[in-house]
């Protein structure tokens, strides 16, 4: 369980917010490892080492009642500290790489994206819990390995729990073999510990509190930017058992770097079907939910369609362009073995269709008949001609298409056409509007683009001073015209250690020691 | 005093018996705090104080190896478990304050496209 930061006042319309952490939540003595690996060897130590008061020779079951309870007793306790310290830090996973993987927008990179459960090298990967809220995303970075959960971690916990339990058994063991005055002193020094346990828990100290709910937040304005942002991508990839989602470099460049509304104006207007030839690449973005994008930037104000619909791309490989498309779900028939077979697959909308007229930057669309779909089920790629029933597909044994799905198929893609055109018309009338009338009241705006916000108590980590939420930097009309890039540079010079003494250029360092009284942001 | 201290041996070595009185006290606390790792560091490692009890730390051990479904299923209780392994999708809660998250993991691959260049720039 981790805090998420689920009251936010103002909500996460179009916002997606990055949970900074805290370094005073997380670095205080208490939250030290070797503090906790020290604690954890005295406790367990305490319990397994105490029945040295009974003399006992050295056989197997002092081996078993004593070091071996000790090191049973400390990997019960490693497996949920561990598990803590990969899951609840997000001041420490939040390094520069994490958030520069995640906002930046590549540009023109020779990176693909993949997203499975393979061991990840920790430079160029990023874990994280992602969960969609308020109108917008939360993003809770954790070490880029798990333990928990892993076949490995069942294996240790069954082994250790049955060895614990032999151990528990030959502590008594030994404990018969002891003099009336030994048996007295260990029971009073298990009572005295178990008394010392109950009221730890009772006492439930303040210096242990995890302190979740002190963080800071960077958060984005999803409405601010054109391309699609690197964590918009991720959030937006359906989840999809085991199998990797592998992205290509060239498909990712495009939706990067191509303002959306740009993608959705081309795949709503005349353009060609997709070529069959050989020289052709095609990749459909099967599992990202571009519907999730769009309705997230604007704040899921949005209904969501009725019709499924998937954005795919394709490229010859003579030229660098890249072309959009839109599929729907629809359904055809498959003979096989003479048999015709009702099926549901992809078909993409080509060539504008009859009806749907858009005029999306001032352009009117032609009124064309889709006369070819391309189907994308189970990998292949089959072309098929509406209302086409010769006898040589027949012999074929390929795709047909279902007698009622041409109505269909167009029912269904004037669906989505129409949803697109009302998610256009709302992003400019969004764009229109003062982006400002969007922003919480947060502190460290640094554009439009990025702010950090704190919850009440949290130290600043770049000042050292608690956050104070009527203090509002307003950003320059230049600083509004921030690229992705210069958001990254200030989310850099905010989270990098501050032992480095940068401090960024246009504000005023404040003294370590300045305190200011708290007031409430948001809670969490 | 040789009578009290005959009482204390066996008191000692009885305490194995005592096991479903001191679970009263002992083993259900030391089970659901053993992996109660949102309360703190500490209190998982207080857990691990005192013999008595520690069948509640083997309890707990146990439950994380067979995860929350199957634990589920057999009709153990899940409270303990909750530190670690959250909530099961599309649980109710009583506070009602939960959300559901996506554990999730990116990774950059390189690779040659043939419209890239060889190599990016860095650009920090």
């Amino acid at each position: 369980m981790v805090g998420v930061g689920a009251d936010w006042e103002e909500g996460l319309r179009a916002i997606t917010a990055f949970n900074l952490g805290s370094p005073r939540a997380e670095k205080g003595p208490f939250k030290n490892g070797t503090c906790i690996v020290l604690a954890a060897l005295l406790c367990s130590g305490a319990t397994s080492w105490s029945l040295m008061v009974v003399e006992y020779p050295w056989t197997w079951t002092k081996i078993l009642a004593m070091p071996v309870l000790h090191v049973c007793l400390l990997i019960t306790l490693a497996i949920p500290l561990l598990n803590e310290r990969q899951v609840g830090r997000p001041y420490h996973y939040c390094k520069f790489d994490a958030v520069d993987f995640l906002i930046r927008t590549p540009g023109i990179t020779n990176y693909m994206l993949e997203m499975d459960d393979a061991p990840v090298n920790a430079r160029s990967s990023s874990r994280f819990l992602q969960v969609n809220m308020k109108g917008g995303d939360v993003i809770h970075f954790q070490s880029p390995h798990s333990f928990v959960g892993t076949p490995l971690m069942r294996i240790v916990a069954f082994l250790v729990s049955g060895l614990s339990a032999v151990a528990y058994l030959c502590q008594y063991v030994i404990l018969k073999s002891a003099s009336n005055k030994r048996s007295a002193i260990w029971i009073g020094i298990q009572g005295f510990m178990a008394l010392m346990r109950i009221s730890y828990w009772m006492s439930d100290p303040k210096f242990d509190d995890p302190k979740t709910e002190f963080a800071e937040y960077a958060m984005m304005n999803n409405t601010s930017f054109d391309g699609i942002m690197t964590y918009e991508l991720v959030c937006a990839v359906l989840p999809n058992g085991t199998a990797p989602v592998k992205i290509p470099v060239w498909a990712l460049n495009y939706v990067f770097n191509i303002p959306l509304r740009h993608i959705l104006a081309q795949v709503m207007g005349e353009h060609p079907h997709v070529p069959t030839d050989a020289g052709t690449e095609i990749y459909v973005f099967e599992n990202v939910n571009f519907e999730r994008i769009l309705r997230n930037r604007l704040g899921n104000n949005e209904p969501p369609t009725t019709t499924e619909w998937k954005l795919g791309v394709w490229r010859h490989s003579s030229k660098p362009e890249v072309t959009p498309f839109l599929l729907v779900s629809v359904p055809f028939s498959e003979i096989i073995d003479n048999i015709r077979v009702t099926r549901w697959g992809w078909m993409q909308i080509s060539h504008g269709l009859k009806g749907c007229r858009s005029n999306i930057e001032g352009e009117e669309f032609s009124i064309v008949e889709p006369e070819t779909i391309l189907s994308m089920r189970d990998g292949r790629r089959v072309t098929i001609t509406s209302y086409s029933d010769s006898s040589a597909d027949k012999a074929a044994g390929t795709l047909q298409e279902h007698p009622s799905s041409y109505r269909y198929l167009r029912d269904r893609s004037r669906d989505v056409h129409d949803w697109l055109k009302i998610i256009l018309e709302r992003r400019q009338a969004l764009a229109k509007n003062d982006p400002q009338a969007l922003l919480p009241r947060a502190v460290n705006i640094y554009s439009h683009r990025l702010w950090i916000v704190a919850t009440n108590n949290t130290i600043d980590r770049k000042h050292g001073i608690a956050r104070v939420g009527g203090q509002i930097l307003m950003p320059s009309t230049s600083e509004q015209l921030w690229y992705p890039q210069q958001c990254l540079d200030r989310l850099q010079e905010y989270i990098e250690e501050p032992s480095s003494g940068h401090v960024v250029g246009d504000r005023p360092s404040k003294s370590a020691t300045e305190k200011r009284p708290a007031h409430t942001i948001s809670s969490v | 005093m040789t009578d009290d201290l005959s009482a204390a041996n066996d008191l000692a070595s009885g305490s194995q018996d005592l096991s479903a009185l001191a679970g009263l006290f002992c083993t259900d606390g030391v089970e659901s705090n053993a992996l109660a790792t949102q309360t703190g560091y500490g209190t998982v490692v207080a857990s691990s104080l005192s013999l008595l009890g520690m069948l509640g730390l083997v309890k707990s051990t146990i439950k994380i190896a067979l995860g929350l479904e199957a634990c589920s299923n057999a009709g153990l209780s899940l409270d303990s478990l909750r530190g670690v392994y959250g909530y099961r999708r599309g649980e109710i809660t009583s506070e009602g304050k939960i959300y559901e998250c996506y554990d999730t993991k990116v990774r950059w691959i390189k690779v040659i496209d043939q419209y890239s260049p060889s190599s990016i720039p860095k650009q920090r």
